[in-house]
C-alpha cells in the first residue's frame, strides 16, 4: 500500500487535502534537490508520512508546509538516505508518473545539476526559492533558520554558481 | 539573461512538472500564490516610515518588527540625537536597548554579546566607521547607543528561551548555527564565564597528531598514570594521571578523545609525536585564541589555557561542518530609524577555505559521536535518530563543567562551575531548540 493509501485509512479531512494541496510542491523541491523524478516521489511521500505521523502537532503550525518543506529538503540532501530510497524507488518505476516530456533543457540541467553540487543549506535554499517560488520569510520557516541566514544562503550559492558556470552574477537583491 | 532569470525560468519549469503528474494542470502557481496569501493573511501590515525607497514594516499582530527594505545602499551618516537604538531578534520581537557604554562582559549577555560585535568586530567595526561612528571605543558606544538605530540580530527567540529556561541560575550557554555561524542563543555569564577547557582540547589533539602521521587506528598507551621527564614541573618529570587513574590499556586517538583519557597524549608527547604547539595552533585555527607562544607548555595538551563558550562553540562547529570554520557573528542587519539598511551580514567576506583538513574533521568528528554513544558524554544523548556529536569537559578539581556538542543545525556549549551538570542542560536545551527532522552531519 502507498503513503497515500495508509493516510487515506488512517486519517481523512484535513491531512487529506493537506496531502492533495502540497505533494506536487514537495516533489518539485525534491527534484531540484535530486535531479530525479522517482526518487522524488519516494522522498515527497517518505516527508508526508513524516508529517502525518506527528500530524495532531503540525496541523497547529502557521504554516504546516513549512514543516513539510524542512523534512524534504533535508531527506534529499543526506546521501544514506537518497540511496536508502532510491533503492525504494527502483522497485517502484513502473509505477510512477514520468513527465510526458523532458522537464528542462541541457543548459537548464547543468544550472541545476551545478545547484546539487552546492553545500546542502545552498542548494535547500535555491530550490525552495526558485522551484517552490517562496520569500525568505517561508524559506527561513522550511529551513528552521533566519531570514538573515536565507539571505546568506542565497547570496553565497549565486556566487558559487556564476563562478561554476562561469557567468557574471546579479544578485537578485 | 541573468543567472537569477535563468534559475526562476527553470524553477518553475520544474514545478510546473511536478505539478502536472500529481494534481490538477497549472496547480503549481496557483498553490503558490496562495501560500503567499496566507503568509500574509491575519498579519495587520503598517507602513511606520517611508524615506526614499526604504520602509520599516511593523506586523502588529505579535508586536514583532519585520524590516522590508529596498535601499542597500545608504548616504546617511550614524548621528546622536535620535533616540536610543533598540535590538530585537530574527523575528523582531525586543531585545531590550544598546547601551551607552562599552560592554565589559556582565550584564546580559545577548546585549553584551551585540555591543562588543558593533565595537570590535573588524567589518562591522569599518562599516560603522564609514558612517561616522569613530573615536575610542566608550565615545562609539555612546553614539551608537543615542542614534535610533534598529539592530536586527540571530537570536531566535525560541531557542532563546529554551537556553535560559535550561540552564537556569548556574551556568552559561552559547549556541550557534554552524553552518552558517549566526549566534542564536546566549545565557548566563557567557562574556565572563571563562574557564579551562580540560577535556574539551582533547579533539584538537586529536586532530594534531592525525595530521603529524599518527595512525587512526594505532594503538597508543593509555595507563592509569603516566610520567615523562621530557617536561618538568618544579624539577620534577611531569607527572600525568586519566579521571580516577582508570587503565585503558590501549586505545586509538578517537578512542581517547571519547573515553576522555589524558595519557596518551602525554604517552605521543612522550615520544616526540605530539608537539603542543601545533595543537595549539589547530586550536588557533579552529577559534580558540591562543596563549602568547612562551606560554604554550606541554599541560597545553591537556587544556589548561582559559576559553569562553563562543569560541568553543565556534571551534566545534568545524568539527560539524567538515572542517568550514563559521563566522560567528550575531548582528544580522543594522539600520537606520529610517529603515535603511546600513549593514548587512550577508555582505560578510566568507572565510577562506577550510581551517581542518576535512578528512582529519570527519574522524574527529566520529570520535566525538562515539563519545555520546558510549563514551564520556552518553548523559547528552537525545532520543530519536538525531544525529549528534559531543564531548563532556572536566577539569583537575573539578573547577569548571563543560559540555560541547552539536546536531547539524546548533552547536551549543555548556559551562558550570562547582558541580554543575552540564550534559543535563545541553541535552534538555538541544531537545528544544534543535531540528527534529533528522538532518545529518555533511561531508
Amino acid at each position: 500500500m502507498g503513503t497515500r493509501g495508509m493516510v487515506q485509512a488512517a486519517r481523512p479531512g484535513d491531512f487529506e487535502a493537506f496531502f492533495a494541496r502540497e505533494l506536487g510542491s514537495l516533489e518539485a523541491i525534491a527534484y531540484g534537490l535530486t535531479g530525479r523524478w522517482g526518487l522524488a516521489e519516494e522522498l515527497a511521500q517518505e516527508a508526508m508520512l513524516a508529517v502525518f505521523r506527528r500530524w495532531d502537532t503540525v496541523a497547529g503550525y502557521d504554516d504546516p508546509a513549512a514543516f513539510a518543506r524542512r523534512v524534504v529538503a533535508n531527506k534529499a540532501v543526506s546521501a544514506f538516505r537518497r540511496l536508502l530510497a532510491e533503492a525504494r524507488a527502483v522497485n517502484r518505476v513502473r509505477h510512477r508518473r514520468e513527465p510526458a516530456h523532458a522537464v528542462l533543457s541541457d543548459s537548464d540541467d547543468a544550472l541545476w545539476a551545478a545547484v546539487r553540487r552546492l553545500p546542502a543549506r545552498q542548494a535547500q535554499a535555491v530550490t525552495l526559492r526558485y522551484v517552490a517560488d517562496l520569500d525568505t520569510l517561508a524559506i527561513a520557516a522550511a529551513l528552521g533558520c533566519t531570514e538573515g541566514n536565507v539571505r546568506v544562503l542565497l547570496h553565497r550559492a549565486r556566487q558559487a554558481l556564476a563562478a561554476a558556470l562561469h557567468r557574471e552574477q546579479e544578485d537578485e537583491r | 539573461m541573468s543567472l537569477d532569470d535563468d534559475l526562476a525560468r527553470s524553477g518553475r519549469a520544474i514545478a510546473s512538472a511536478a505539478a502536472a503528474a500529481s494534481g490538477p494542470p497549472g496547480a503549481g502557481r496557483l498553490r503558490a500564490r496562495r501560500r503567499r496569501a496566507r503568509l500574509l493573511a491575519g498579519t495587520a501590515l503598517v507602513l511606520v516610515a517611508c524615506a526614499g525607497a526604504a520602509a520599516v514594516v511593523q506586523a502588529r499582530d505579535q508586536g514583532r518588527t519585520v524590516i522590508e527594505p529596498s535601499d542597500q545602499t545608504p548616504s546617511t551618516r550614524i548621528e546622536a540625537g535620535h533616540g536610543a537604538s533598540r535590538l530585537i531578534t530574527a523575528e523582531g520581537s525586543s531585545l531590550g536597548s544598546l547601551p551607552a557604554v562599552a560592554p565589559d562582559g556582565t550584564g546580559d549577555p545577548v546585549v553584551g554579546q551585540v555591543a562588543g560585535e558593533l565595537l570590535d568586530d573588524p567589518v562591522v567595526a569599518d562599516r560603522l566607521a564609514d558612517l561616522g561612528v569613530t573615536g575610542d571605543r566608550g565615545a562609539r558606544a555612546a553614539l551608537l547607543a543615542d542614534a535610533g538605530l534598529v539592530v536586527e540580530t540571530t537570536i531566535r527567540p525560541d531557542a532563546l528561551d529554551a537556553a535560559r529556561a535550561s540552564v537556569g541560575a548556574g551556568g552559561a550557554l552559547a549556541s550557534i548555527d554552524p553552518s552558517t555561524g549566526e549566534i542564536v542563543a546566549l545565557a548566563g555569564p557567557v562574556g565572563t564565564a571563562e574557564g579551562e577547557a580540560g577535556t574539551l582540547y582533547l579533539p584538537f589533539d586529536m586532530a594534531a597528531a592525525l595530521a603529524a602521521g599518527v595512525g587512526p587506528g594505532e594503538q597508543i598507551p593509555a595507563p592509569g598514570e603516566f610520567t615523562t621527564d621530557r617536561s618538568t614541573i618544579a624539577g620534577r618529570p611531569w607527572h600525568v594521571s586519566n579521571i580516577d587513574r582508570q587503565d585503558l590499556g590501549t586505545v586509538t586517538v578517537a578512542e581517547a578523545v571519547a573515553q576522555s583519557a589524558y595519557t596518551p597524549w602525554v604517552a605521543l608527547f612522550d615520544q616526540g609525536r605530539l608537539d603542543p604547539a601545533a595543537a595549539v595552533d589547530i586550536a588557533g585555527r579552529l577559534g580558540i585564541t591562543p596563549p602568547p607562544p612562551e606560554q604554550v607548555i606541554p599541560a597545553s595538551l591537556l587544556g589548561v589555557d582559559m576559553v569562553e563558550p563562543v569560541a568553543l562553540a565556534e571551534a566545534y562547529a568545524t568539527f560539524a561542518t567538515a572542517g568550514r570554520r563559521p563566522d560567528v557573528h550575531v548582528v544580522g542587519r543594522i539600520l537606520a530609524a529610517d529603515g535603511t539598511v546600513l549593514y548587512d551580514a550577508a555582505s560578510r567576506p566568507a572565510l577562506p577555505g577550510p581551517a581542518l583538513d576535512p578528512g582529519i574533521a570527519v574522524q574527529v568528528r566520529n570520535a566525538l559521536e562515539q563519545g555520546i554513544c558510549c563514551g564520556s558524554g552518553t548523559e547528552a544523548a537525545l532520543g530519536g535518530d538525531v544525529a549528534q556529536l559531543g564531548q563532556s569537559g572536566s577539569t583537575q578539581g573539578d573547577r569548571d563543567a563543560w559540555f560541547a556538542g552539536s546536531t547539524p543545525d546548533l552547536t551549543t556549549v555548556v559551562w558550570t562551575a562547582g558541580g554543575g551538570l552540564p550534559a543535563q542542560v545541553w541535552r534538555s536545551y538541544t531537545e528544544q531548540a534543535a531540528d527534529p527532522t533528522g538532518q545529518e552531519f555533511p561531508s
